[in-house]
C-alpha cells in the first residue's frame, strides 16, 4: 500500500504541469495560447481547436494588439480558410480577417509579409474581375518586401514560390516557382530563436516543388522531391497524396 | 526498487537545477511604460535559444553563463538592448529592460511610406484607378471622380475643381509633387464638360486634402489634389480605345527588370458626337485636340525611384459666342507641353525627394474686338527631406522655387460691355511673372491614438520677394481603428492664376479651420465635416460649411451612397472700386447639395448612375441698362450687392453601363461602355445672357441628354 501511495506522490509531483496543459487544451486558456502555437495550428489540427486559438488571440489582442498575436491570429485564420473551402462564405470571412490582422501590423516582418501574400493570394478567387490584376499586384509586392527584409527565410521563398505557382504564364506566371521552392527547402525552418517565432512551410514547400515539376512534366523530379519530402514528414496529407500518385 | 526510482525521478531535477541560473525580468517600452509582448531574450552566449516575454513584459531564461556573457534583448522597432553580465553573474537580480523606439528599420516600408505625404494622417480622401473607373460621372477622369465627392462644391460641369466653396484657382493640383497650373482640357469652354489633362492609366493614387492642405506641397490655400503615377513593372501591352470623339492608343513595356515604359496617345473630333447628340452641340461649332504622353519609372538602386513624364496637347475649339453687343463665333487655340522628373531615395530613418517641373504654352482667342496671344512659362523645383526621429516623431524639410510668366498681347475691349468689332478696343503687351523660392518644415508626432503635425511655410530671402508666413496645426485623434477626428486649421498664403490682361498675380490669404470625422469598414463608410474660412485677396469671401456622407455596400454587388452638404458664402470689401469686381465673382453660396452615386456589379459588368440636386448658383441681376452715347452701347446696372440672384436649382442624372470581356486564350480584354448623361434631359441654367438693351433675359444651359459610347481593347 505504501508503495502505492508514494507512487501516487510521485506522481502528484512531477505531472501537474501536464495535467494542466492538458485541462487548458480543452478550454484554451487566453494566456497560455502562445506557449507552443506552432503546435497548435498545423495541418491536422480541426476547426474547433483552430477556432479556439483564434478566439484565445483575439481575446489577447483585444487587451494588448501586438505583432505576434496578429500573426498567429491571421495563420488560424489561413488554416480556416482550408477547413471551409465547401463554405465559401466561411471561407472567404477567414481570408479577410486573417487580412486585416495583418495589415494593421505597423512593424511588419518578412514573416507577416510573406504570411499577407498568402492571404491575398487565395483571396482573389472572391474578387470582383475589375480588381483582379490590381490585387494580384499587391500580392507579388508583398513577397518580393518579404524577400528584401529576410532574403534567408523559408516562408518568403515560399510565398514567392506560391505566387508565381498560380500566376497565369500569360501574366508573366510560372518561371521562378521551383527556384522559390528549392530555395525554401534548402532553408533552415527557423532562423528568429524567438519560441514565438513560426518554423511551418518547409514540408508545403516540397509538396509544391514536387507539383512544380509534375506541371512542367518533369514527373521523376516531381516524384523524387515528394518521396523526399515524405521522408521528412511522413505525416503530411498532400505529400502522401502525391507520392501515391505519382 | 520502485520506492528509489521514485525518489531518484523526484528530487534528481531540483539537483541538476542547482548549477544553472534563472534570468528573470520585464521588457517595456522607455517612452511610454508600456510592458512589450514577445521581445526575443537571450545570451550572447547562445545566439539560437531565446525565450519571449509574455503578456506582463516578463520573461525568464534558464541558463548557465559564459565568461563575459551578455544578455541580449531585441524587438522589432526597437533599439536592441544589451547588458553585460559579468562573469558568473549568479548575483543578478530582476532585470529591468526599457526599450528605446527607433526609426522603422523596415525597409520595405521604409521605401513605400517614402513617396506619401508626412501628413498622409490627415489625408480626408484616397482614390485609386479602381475607384476612379467605376465611378459612373467620372468618366474614367481623375479629377472628375472628385467632383463627385462631397467635398466638391462646383456650380459648373467642368473639371476645375472647387472644393469646400472656393474658387478653383484656389484648388492646388499635384502630378508627383509638381504643380500644374492648368490641369483641364478646353479651358475656356462652356457648353459641354471638360476633362482633365490626367491619363488614369498612369495614376495610382489620387489624395484630396479638401481644407487645410499640407504645407510640405507649395502654394495651395483652400484644398489641394495630389496625383501620384504608378511605378510598377507589368507585362507588356497594347491597348486601343475607340469612342464617338475620341480615338487612343496606348502601349506599355518593361524596361529592364526594374522599369516600365508608357505610351500614348489620343486624338478627338467632335462630329460624330455633334451627330448623335446635336441639341448638346448647338453652340459649339467645331472642337478637338490630339494629345500625347510618355511616362518611364525605374528602380536606381535599392529603394530609390525615378519617374519621367512627358505631356504635350494641341486643342482647338470654336463656339457661338453671345452678348448684348455681340453675336460671333469665339475661337480658340492652344499648344501646350511639359515635362516632369521626379527621384524618390529612401533609407532606414530617411528619405529625400527631388521634383522637376518644367512647361510652355502657346494660345490664341478672339471674338468681336478681342484677340489675345498667349505665352505662358511655368518652371519649377523642390526638394524634400524627411527624417525619423523614431517611430513616433519625424520632421520633414523642403525647399522650392516656382516661377511662372504670362505674356499677352493683342486688342482688348475698352468697355467691357461693347465687345462688338466696331466697338473701342485699346492694344497692350502685357507680361506678368512671379518667382517664388520658399522653405518649409512639418513635423508630425504620434502618440497612442493622437497625432500632431504642425507645418511652417515661409519665403526665403534674399529674393526680390515680399516676405509671408503660412502655418498650419493639424490634430488626429483615433477613436477606434476605423474612425478617427480630425482637426486642423492655419494660414495659408498663395496666387491667383491671373487673368493677365487685367489682373496680375494676386496674393491670397486663408485662413481656414476644418473639423472631419470618419469611420470606415469593408461595408460601410462614414464621413462628417464642418469648416470655416476666410479669403483675402481684392475682395474678402467668408464661407462656412457642413457635410455629411454614407457609403454601404449590399450583397458584395450593389454599392450605394449619398452625401449632403450645404455651403454659406458671401463676399465682402469695404473698397467701392473693387466692388464692381464682386458682379461677375463666381460665388458658393449653396444651401444645399445632394449627391448619390449607385454601382451594380455582376460577372463581367457594372450598371451605375450618379444624380447631383443642389441649389442653383447666386448670380448678379441686371436692373437695367443705360445708354452710353460716346460708344452706342448699353451699360449694364446691377444691384448694388453681388450675389443676390439665384439661378434655377440643379438637377442631373448620369448612368453608365459597361461589359467586361476577357479571352481564355490569351488574357485579351475588351471593355464595352456607354454613358447617357442628363437623362432626363433637365433644362439646367448655367448663366443669362441678355438683348442688346438688356431688357430680355435668356437663360444659357449646361448639357442637356447626352449619349457617349466605345469600347476599349487590351492585348497583353
Amino acid at each position: 500500500m505504501k508503495k502505492y501511495l508514494l507512487l501516487l506522490a510521485f506522481v502528484l509531483l512531477v505531472m501537474p504541469g501536464q495535467l494542466l496543459a492538458q485541462a487548458g487544451g480543452q478550454n484554451q486558456s487566453a494566456a497560455s495560447v502562445l506557449t507552443n502555437i506552432q503546435q497548435k495550428i498545423t495541418w491536422r489540427t480541426p476547426a474547433d481547436s483552430l477556432r479556439q486559438v483564434a478566439a484565445a488571440l483575439d481575446e489577447l489582442r483585444a487587451k494588448s494588439p501586438n505583432a505576434y498575436l496578429s500573426y498567429w491570429g491571421a495563420f488560424a485564420q489561413y488554416h480556416l480558410y482550408f477547413r471551409a473551402t465547401q463554405d465559401k462564405k466561411t471561407a472567404e470571412k477567414a481570408l479577410q480577417i486573417g487580412i486585416a490582422l495583418l495589415e494593421e501590423v505597423s512593424t511588419k516582418t518578412a514573416e507577416h509579409y510573406a504570411l499577407l501574400s498568402l492571404l491575398q493570394g487565395l483571396n482573389l478567387e472572391f474578387a470582383s474581375f475589375l480588381t483582379i490584376p490590381f490585387k494580384a499586384n499587391a500580392v507579388k509586392e508583398n513577397t518580393e518586401k518579404a524577400l528584401a527584409l529576410a532574403p534567408n527565410n523559408l516562408r518568403a521563398h515560399y510565398a514567392r514560390g506560391i505566387n508565381d505557382f498560380y500566376t497565369p504564364s500569360q501574366y508573366g506566371g510560372g518561371k521562378v516557382a521551383a527556384d522559390h521552392f528549392k530555395k525554401a527547402i534548402a532553408l533552415p525552418e527557423k532562423t528568429d530563436p524567438n519560441p514565438y517565432a513560426p518554423d511551418w512551410g518547409k514540408a508545403d514547400a516540397y509538396s509544391y516543388l514536387a507539383q512544380t515539376y509534375k506541371k512542367a512534366g518533369q514527373t521523376e523530379l516531381a516524384k523524387q522531391y515528394a518521396t523526399e519530402g515524405l521522408a521528412k514528414y511522413p505525416n503530411h496529407g498532400q505529400l502522401k497524396s502525391l507520392v501515391a500518385k505519382l | 526498487m520502485v520506492l528509489a526510482l521514485a525518489l531518484l525521478c523526484a528530487f534528481s531535477s531540483p539537483a541538476a537545477a542547482q548549477n544553472r541560473l534563472v534570468l528573470r525580468g520585464t521588457v517595456t517600452d522607455r517612452n511610454t511604460g508600456e510592458k512589450l509582448l514577445g521581445a526575443t531574450v537571450r545570451l550572447s552566449s547562445l545566439p539560437t535559444t531565446a525565450t519571449a516575454t509574455d503578456l506582463d513584459g516578463r520573461f525568464e531564461l534558464p541558463t548557465v553563463l559564459a565568461q563575459g556573457d551578455t544578455l541580449i534583448v531585441t524587438y522589432i522597432g526597437y533599439a536592441p538592448y544589451r547588458q553585460f553580465l559579468g562573469a558568473g553573474g549568479q548575483n543578478q537580480a530582476e532585470i529591468l529592460v526599457r526599450l528605446r523606439p527607433q526609426a522603422n528599420q523596415q525597409l520595405g516600408q521604409v521605401e513605400v511610406t517614402a513617396k506619401r505625404p508626412i501628413a498622409e494622417e490627415f489625408i480626408v480622401r484616397e482614390l485609386d484607378y479602381l475607384k476612379i473607373v467605376t465611378n459612373p460621372a467620372a468618366a474614367a477622369d481623375p479629377l472628375l471622380a472628385v467632383r463627385t465627392l462631397p467635398a466638391a462644391s462646383n456650380t459648373d460641369e467642368s473639371a476645375s475643381i472647387s472644393l469646400r466653396g472656393s474658387d478653383p484657382a484656389q484648388t492646388g493640383i499635384y502630378l508627383n509633387n509638381v504643380p500644374i497650373y492648368d490641369a483641364v482640357k478646353f479651358a475656356q469652354l462652356s457648353g459641354i464638360g471638360t476633362f482633365s489633362i490626367f491619363n488614369v492609366d498612369l495614376v495610382k493614387s489620387v489624395l484630396v486634402f479638401p481644407s487645410n492642405p499640407p504645407l510640405e506641397y507649395g502654394n495651395a490655400g483652400a484644398g489641394l489634389i495630389s496625383l501620384t503615377t504608378d511605378d510598377k513593372p507589368r507585362p507588356r501591352f497594347l491597348q486601343g480605345s475607340l469612342g464617338l470623339a475620341n480615338s487612343g492608343v496606348m502601349a506599355g513595356a518593361p524596361v529592364g527588370e526594374k522599369g516600365m515604359l508608357k505610351v500614348y496617345g489620343n486624338y478627338q473630333t467632335g462630329e460624330f458626337i455633334k451627330a448623335v447628340n446635336p441639341e448638346s452641340f448647338r453652340k459649339l461649332s467645331k472642337f478637338g485636340n490630339r494629345d500625347f504622353g510618355g511616362h518611364f519609372s525605374t528602380s536606381l538602386g535599392q529603394y530609390g525611384t525615378l519617374k519621367l513624364f512627358a505631356y504635350g496637347i494641341s486643342e482647338q475649339y470654336a463656339y457661338q459666342f453671345q452678348s448684348p453687343s455681340l453675336n460671333d463665333t469665339y475661337r480658340y487655340r492652344k499648344n501646350r507641353g511639359f515635362g516632369i522628373a521626379s527621384y524618390e531615395k529612401a533609407w532606414a530613418g530617411a528619405d529625400l525627394s527631388l521634383s522637376l517641373g518644367a512647361g510652355r504654352s502657346r494660345a490664341t482667342d478672339g471674338v468681336g474686338n478681342y484677340r489675345a496671344a498667349r505665352r505662358n512659362a511655368d518652371y519649377y523645383g523642390s526638394l524634400n527631406y524627411r527624417r525619423y526621429w523614431s517611430d513616433a516623431l519625424s520632421t520633414r524639410v523642403g525647399l522650392s522655387y516656382d516661377e511662372r510668366t504670362i505674356r499677352v498681347g493683342g486688342q482688348f475691349p475698352a468697355l467691357p460691355y461693347a465687345m462688338s468689332e466696331t466697338a473701342p478696343a485699346y492694344a497692350a503687351t502685357i507680361r506678368q511673372q512671379r518667382t517664388l523660392w520658399e522653405a518649409y518644415q512639418y513635423t508630425k508626432w504620434k502618440h497612442q491614438r493622437w497625432v500632431v503635425g504642425v507645418g511652417l511655410r515661409t519665403t526665403v530671402p534674399p529674393r526680390q520677394q515680399s516676405a509671408y508666413l503660412s502655418g498650419q496645426l493639424n490634430l488626429r485623434y483615433d477613436l477606434s481603428p476605423r474612425q478617427f477626428l480630425n482637426l486642423s486649421g492655419g494660414q495659408y498664403t498663395s496666387f491667383s492664376s491671373p487673368d493677365a490682361a487685367y489682373y496680375p498675380f494676386l496674393r491670397y490669404c486663408t485662413r481656414q479651420v476644418a473639423l472631419d470625422y470618419a469611420y470606415t469598414s469593408d461595408e460601410l463608410n462614414l464621413s462628417a465635416a464642418v469648416y470655416a474660412k476666410n479669403e483675402s485677396s481684392l475682395l474678402d469671401s467668408r464661407v462656412y460649411g457642413v457635410e455629411v456622407y454614407a457609403q454601404r455596400t449590399f450583397f458584395k454587388k450593389l454599392s450605394a451612397d449619398i452625401s449632403l452638404a450645404s455651403i454659406r458664402s458671401r463676399l465682402q470689401t469695404t473698397n467701392p472700386e473693387v466692388a464692381a469686381l464682386a458682379l461677375n465673382q463666381r460665388q458658393y453660396n449653396l444651401p444645399f447639395i445632394v449627391k448619390n452615386n449607385l454601382k451594380f456589379g455582376f460577372k463581367g459588368g457594372e450598371i451605375g448612375s450618379f444624380t447631383q440636386y443642389r441649389s442653383g448658383a447666386p448670380y448678379t441681376p441686371v436692373l437695367g441698362a443705360q445708354l452710353d452715347p460716346e460708344s452706342g452701347f448699353f451699360a449694364p446696372q446691377y444691384t448694388i450687392e453681388a450675389g443676390t440672384g439665384r439661378l434655377p436649382n440643379y438637377f442631373r442624372t448620369d448612368l453608365t453601363a459597361s461589359k467586361f470581356i476577357r479571352s481564355r486564350q490569351n488574357q485579351n480584354t475588351l471593355v464595352l461602355y456607354a454613358v447617357l448623361s442628363n437623362v432626363l434631359n433637365t433644362r439646367n441654367v448655367s448663366s443669362y445672357s441678355y438683348s442688346a438693351d438688356y431688357t430680355q433675359a435668356n437663360p444659357e444651359y449646361f448639357q442637356r441628354r447626352f449619349l457617349y459610347f466605345g469600347a476599349v481593347v487590351t492585348l497583353q
